[in-house]
């Protein structure tokens, strides 16, 4: 049985709660052996100074298997305004990818709030597709993050009760911009960074440790959305976007960044069904799960079913910085000298063999 | 000496009896010549020469004459010789008689255990109850001019005054007779002057009263229990043949006393979950609230307790039914034609009706259980006049949510309870008027984080009248609240969403029997309902859920009906009805207008109605028809017809409701749902009827059926009609049941072969899909060993197709590296096949008849081997990793139980 973690999954445990045995585990399953063959677009428009946009066209992997996307031959992708005004996007070195980046004196092409949005998509095969129109919306400026640590009992693989800790990390942010009256649809991105120092080697000639740092990307099977406009109050306060479990990677510092965006309506209900899909839990109370089409069509065939979403979004950044000693200084992953140790793991001597690891020290790390 | 020329009713319901014995007539040798002689005299020689004595009614024999020579031949092969040609037949009774009749009569049998039984009582010449005294019937000078007097009564238990059904009540000198009806009523028409009834039934004592008739008039029978105690005989609330004889097709009698012999879930016995043995009912999935009958989604049934109905009969959250089951008299379920008299769903009417207090000592009942207990209190107010009965049941699982491994679960509470209270007062002979109350309650809450809290409560006023012989109404009013509050607990999503649902109901239901073999059943109902279709507000500081609160709705449904069940001839009995059903959709409501279609971007306005105003009108005219033909006393076929309509149903987007989910009335927008229904069945017994065999098959259309959008938003939504898409839907099977009634070895097997599916536009582009219970095959095996009266063991394996469900069939990876899945056409592939086996022991009681303390104990083990059933397959993927299938269990390993009942008389 799994070790139920989640809080997220109460249902389940509620189910279990009665009858004491239920569990959910892994089973062997013969899906659907059906290949897809609908086509995925998706793309972003990101306000910034340059503002960027990026599109890609791939097919539909199959659920169970080697997910490699089969590449589409793209002819065109263009971005366009409500006013018709056109840009072409550039291709990358990936198939099927295109990305352009829009500085704000452009002179033929603005990207600013208030405007709509699309692309299109040429294959060369002909085919043509394109988005709806995506208002680019202000986004509001988060006021900060908070961060509490919480500790639960919990099962273990074992099959013992244990303490876990975890740390919980809550935006506090105003609903509306500056120049918005309207409440916001925000979604959240998030990034994680922090640093690991490798073991001294007392025996070496010269005992030194190079510090490492890692970024990574957290919340990766969730979306975190919010709709403004069913929200009684004009600042949300304590949402919940992350929980992690405190562990080694607190140990020299951490940094959460996160990416507050602005979505139009439609944007939101789409990410809004997406975390309903990554989501679920398999409890009998759960609403059924359904195909979630985006804003992509085939105008010359309106029946066809394209996946993927063009968004357009501002986003503003905040980040928090948690030190050793906010979360009761946890144990490196890594000794500080081998003298005395008897296994040390590779890469506490060789910190770069971690996937995602440099030397570079990010710009906004203090000290 | 006195011939029973004819005395064929005695024999009718006697005639099995001789099965015991014959083996000695049967061995019988014979040797005698006979020359054109008639039958009379045959039979008047054998009886001279072999000590025989013959019964027969003169003018069934055939005038012929016959010659014949036997020498050492069996009596039966001589019989046999003599009858060929006719309608004739012969039985052996008691080793000295044989009867002569209709071969057609001497094959309506009862099982043989009840022979047994009376013949035992009737041969207990101390059980024989000799009532000296004449009764007077009727006044002379009230006598018709025919010369005859139909006497009119009740047989009744003299200490429950419960009625007895099926008790046979005839004149030894008149070669008439007749058996008391299912509610213990009898007609029997007489000549006047001294007559002597005999009264018998299966485990009582024979009754023997001598009658002064004078004109029409009323006896009604009180018998006593005999020595024979009714637990040795499994006696049925129906007659021994009742799956060939009666008219409509498609129904279930719950054997209630069977019930709590059944393995059962941590040793509740559960009136719903029983029927989940039956052909063509089954369940989403374990724990899921609800059935299915005949491929009706779970609202569709209508779970009738006595004139009142619930929205909710389940607790914790589908786990047990609200039913309990001391209090209940009998549970019909109606899958197939629903008489005329019900209304109001489109699959199937669970009619439940409870039982009288005892009207002459107070008793108990009881058992406690693991998780439950329950007790019922019962008796006089004034002895003979007046009862009542009350049970209450509740939980206290609580302990055994400490038990568990999981600390949120040890932080969380469930507890439930039921109460039912029943006074019955009889004015007099002719009246009664009953009060009853009920109320369920479900409170729940999960690691401090969010809550169900669930209740219903019901009142009913019954008067019961008799007009005359021939007529008599039941007139009832009912008013039934069910409320229901869903709390989450924490963060910025703390709120309260509670929502209500209140009727109020009047049915006036006449019976009028004009002539043997009409019934006539006629009446009207209506009903108001008043709906709180949701509010939702927030609490706590933090919380950011906009406080919303939705429109009262009132919906006005009416309906008159009109039955008639006619008794063609002995082989043919139709049932047809009328039923018209009208349907209001009342304002003060403010109602969006829509131009194409009924989504968001389509609404153009709206339209304010006052109140009383009718915003939707609709009617149902629904006729029902059954019909029933006997292919002989074991054999039957019947098929039948009934169109039906329903004007609320529950919103819910997941595989089972929850207590929560709203309870949608029919609208402007939203129509109500109809639906045909045809079946048709082969009915077969054999061995005395303790062997029984039925094939049925059905099928069903329904219009006007709904399903929802992809990700519905169904919560406080004040258009909740943009989320439905509206099609049709097909249910078709075959049923087909096997079952022995009695034996150290009985049980059944029912399996069923069905399909349930869906044809709505927006869906699988259009295509017929599965529904969500779409169960193909569908088997249950209930196998009783009892070797004595002490001990039971009962074993019971379900197996099921896999229900559907829809699966992820691709992915793409958002540019953050999330993976999305894309989702198949809905309900394409299948969870893995269920099944369970569970095992009962139940030590009963003992042979100690003079016990006032009675007790027994059931043992159960639910899920025997432990299967893992998957009650849904969902699919996850962690960054990174390969995608799988995980499988929700909600039972993982075997459920032992204990239960101790207790009953003192």
């Amino acid at each position: 049985m799994m070790k139920i973690a989640n809080t997220d999954l109460f249902t389940l445990v509620l189910i279990s709660s009665l009858l004491l045995t239920g569990c959910f585990d892994e089973i062997a399953f013969d899906g659907s052996e059906d290949q897809l063959e609908n086509l995925v677009v998706q793309g972003e428009l990101a306000l910034g100074s340059p503002s960027v946009v990026t599109v890609s066209v791939t097919q539909i992997s199959a659920f169970e298997g080697a997910e490699i996307p089969t590449p589409v031959a793209v002819s065109s992708v263009v971005l366009a305004d409500q006013l018709e005004n056109t840009i072409d996007l550039i291709p990358a070195t990936d198939p099927g990818r295109f990305y352009l980046e829009i500085p704000e004196d452009h002179p033929t092409f603005q990207v600013q709030e208030g405007s709509a949005y699309q692309i299109r998509v040429m294959l060369e095969s002909g085919t043509r597709y394109e988005s709806d129109l995506e208002p680019l919306l202000a986004v509001p400026t988060p006021e900060s993050i908070n961060m509490a640590i919480v500790e639960r009992e919990e099962v273990n693989e074992f099959g013992a009760n244990e303490i876990f800790s975890y740390l919980r990390f809550f935006v506090n942010t105003p609903l509306t911009s500056s120049d918005n009256t309207q409440k916001s649809f925000l979604r959240w991105e998030l990034e994680g960074c922090y640093r690991f120092i490798e073991t001294v080697v007392v025996q070496a000639p010269i005992p030194s440790a190079r510090t490492c740092y890692f970024k990574e990307q957290l919340n990766l099977d969730k979306v975190k959305v919010f709709n403004g406009q069913a929200s009684s109050s004009e600042t949300l306060t304590g949402y919940q976007i992350l929980e992690t479990e405190l562990d080694s990677r607190f140990s020299r510092g951490y940094y959460l960044t996160v990416y507050q965006q602005s979505l139009s309506e439609t944007a939101y209900e789409y990410w809004d069904k997406v975390s309903q899909v990554v989501e679920r839990t398999g409890s009998i109370f759960e609403p059924k799960p359904g195909k979630i089409l985006g804003n992509i069509s085939n105008p010359e065939a309106p029946e066809e079913e394209v996946f993927g979403y063009f968004y357009t979004s501002a986003q503003d950044t905040i980040r928090l910085y948690i030190s050793p000693e906010d979360v009761n200084n946890p144990s490196p992953p890594c000794p500080a000298t081998n003298e005395g140790q008897d296994a040390i793991d590779d890469i506490c001597f060789d910190c770069l063999l971690r996937p995602n690891s440099t030397l570079v020290k990010p710009e906004y790390w203090e000290n | 000496m006195k011939r029973w020329h004819g005395c064929l009713l005695l024999l009718f319901f006697c005639s099995p009896l001789s099965m015991l014995e014959a083996q000695s007539l049967s061995e019988l040798k014979v040797t005698a010549t006979f020359q054109d002689q008639s039958l009379p005299t045959i039979f008047e020689q054998l009886e001279n020469d072999y000590q025989l004595r013959f019964y027969f009614k003169k003018a069934e024999l055939p005038e012929k004459r016959y010659s014949l020579s036997v020498e050492e031949q069996s009596l039966s092969s001589v019989l046999q010789n003599l009858l060929r040609g006719s309608a004739l037949g012969y039985l052996y009774y008691r080793g000295y008689a044989v009867i002569i009749g209709p071969q057609r009569i001497l094959d309506e049998v009862y099982t043989a255990n009840y022979y047994q039984a009376l013949q035992k009582s009737i041969a207990n010449e101390a059980d024989t109850t000799t009532k000296e005294t004449v009764r007077v019937i009727g006044q002379i000078d009230q006598l018709r001019p025919s010369g005859k007097a139909t006497i009119t009564g009740q047989v009744v238990d003299e200490q429950t005054e419960e009625p007895i059904i099926g008790a046979t009540l005839f004149f030894t000198e008149l070669n008439s007779g007749t058996a008391s009806d299912a509610s213990g009523n009898f007609e029997l028409e007489a000549p006047v002057g001294k007559q002597s009834l005999v009264v018998q039934y299966v485990g009582y004592q024979e009754l023997v009263q001598t009658l002064d008739v004078r004109s029409d008039g009323r006896l009604d029978i009180k018998l006593q229990k005999s020595a024979i105690d009714l637990e040795e005989v499994i006696v049925e609330a129906q007659a021994p043949d009742a799956n060939v004889a009666n008219v409509q097709v498609g129904v279930t009698t719950l054997d209630v006393k069977g019930i709590k012999k059944l393995p059962a879930f941590l040793g509740e016995p559960d009136v719903i979950k029983s029927l989940l043995l039956q052909p063509g009912v089954s369940t989403v999935g374990e724990g899921a609230t609800g059935i299915n009958v005949r491929g009706g989604e779970v609202d569709q049934n209508l779970f009738m307790l006595d004139d009142g109905f619930l929205f909710n009969s389940s607790h914790l959250l589908g786990f047990f039914s609200t039913f309990q089951s001391d209090l209940i008299r009998e549970a019909t379920l109606f899958k197939g034609n629903i008489p005329a008299q019900y209304g109001g769903r489109l699959a199937s009417v669970l009619n439940v009706e409870m039982r009288d207090g005892n009207f002459q000592e107070f008793r108990t009942k009881g058992g406690i259980g693991p998780v439950s207990s329950r007790i019922v209190l019962e008796g006089p107010v004034i002895k003979d006049k007046s009862s009542i009965i009350a049970g209450f049941r509740s939980t206290y699982s609580n302990w055994l949510l400490n038990l568990v491994n999981v600390p949120e679960v040890k932080r969380s509470s469930a507890f439930f309870y039921d109460a039912n209270f029943r006074y019955t007062h009889r004015l007099n002979e002719k009246n009664t008027l009953i009060l009853s109350a009920y109320a369920a309650h479900d409170d729940f809450e999960f690691n401090e984080q969010f809550g169900f809290d669930y209740t219903t409560l019901m009142g009913q006023l019954t008067y019961k009248k008799i007009f005359s012989d021939q007529l008599f109404s039941n007139t009832s009013l009912t008013a039934s609240q069910y409320q229901n509050l869903q709390s989450d607990l924490e963060g910025i999503t703390a709120s309260q969403l509670e929502s209500d649902l209140t009727y109020f109901k009047f049915r006036e239901h006449l019976t009028l029997t004009p002539s043997k073999g009409l019934q006539l059943d006629a009446g009207l109902s209506s009903i108001l309902y008043l709906q709180n279709p949701g509010a939702i507000s927030p609490s706590g500081t933090i919380s950011t859920i906009l406080p919303r609160t939705l429109e009262q709705e009132r919906g006005l449904e009416s309906a008159i009906f009109l039955n008639a069940e006619w008794t063609a001839t002995p082989a043919l009995s139709i049932s047809g009805g009328l039923r018209f059903a009208s349907y209001q959709y009342l304002g003060a409501k403010t109602v969006f207008n829509y131009g194409q279609a009924y989504e968001l971007e389509e609404i153009t306005d709206t339209t304010r109605y006052n109140g009383g105003q009718v915003i939707a009108n609709y009617g149902s005219l629904e006729p029902r028809f059954s019909l029933r033909y006997r292919l002989n006393a074991q054999a039957s076929v019947k098929g039948g017809y009934s169109r039906t309509a329903q004007f609320i149903n529950q919103i819910f987007n997941a595989d089972v409701p929850t207590p929560t989910s709203q309870w949608q009335l029919s609208t402007s927008y939203i129509k109500p749902q109809r639906s045909h229904n045809f079946s048709v069945g082969f009915f077969q017994n054999y061995n005395n009827n303790n062997w029984e065999t039925s094939l049925e098959t059905y099928f069903r259309i329904i219009d006007q059926l709904y399903d929802y959008r992809d990700f519905a938003d169904l919560t406080v939504n004040e258009h909740i009609e943009t989320e439905l898409l509206t099609g049709k839907g097909r249910a078709y099977g075959m049923e087909l049941s096997i079952k022995r009634k009695q034996g150290a070895v009985h049980g059944w097997l029912s399996y069923t072969l069905s399909r349930t599916e869906r044809l709505i536009e927006g869906i699988n582009q259009g295509d017929w899909y599965p529904s969500n219970f779409d169960k193909p095959h569908d088997l249950s095996l209930v196998l009783n060993f009892q070797p004595n009266q002490r001990h039971t063991i009962t074993v019971n394996f379900n197996y099921s197709t896999g229900r559907p469900t829809t699966p992820p069939v691709g992915r793409y990876r958002a540019d953050n590296g999330l993976i999305i899945p894309i989702y198949s056409d809905r309900n394409q592939l299948r969870i893995p096949d269920y099944h369970r086996l569970d095992i009962a022991y139940t030590l009963g009681q003992g042979y100690n008849k003079t016990k006032k303390f009675k007790t027994s104990w059931t043992l159960s083990l639910y899920n025997v081997y432990g299967r893992r059933n998957a009650f849904s397959v969902f699919f996850t993927q962690r960054p990174f990793q390969e995608p799988v299938a995980n499988r929700l269990s909600v039972l993982g390993s075997i459920f032992p139980a204990l239960t101790f009942n207790f009953e003192t008389i």
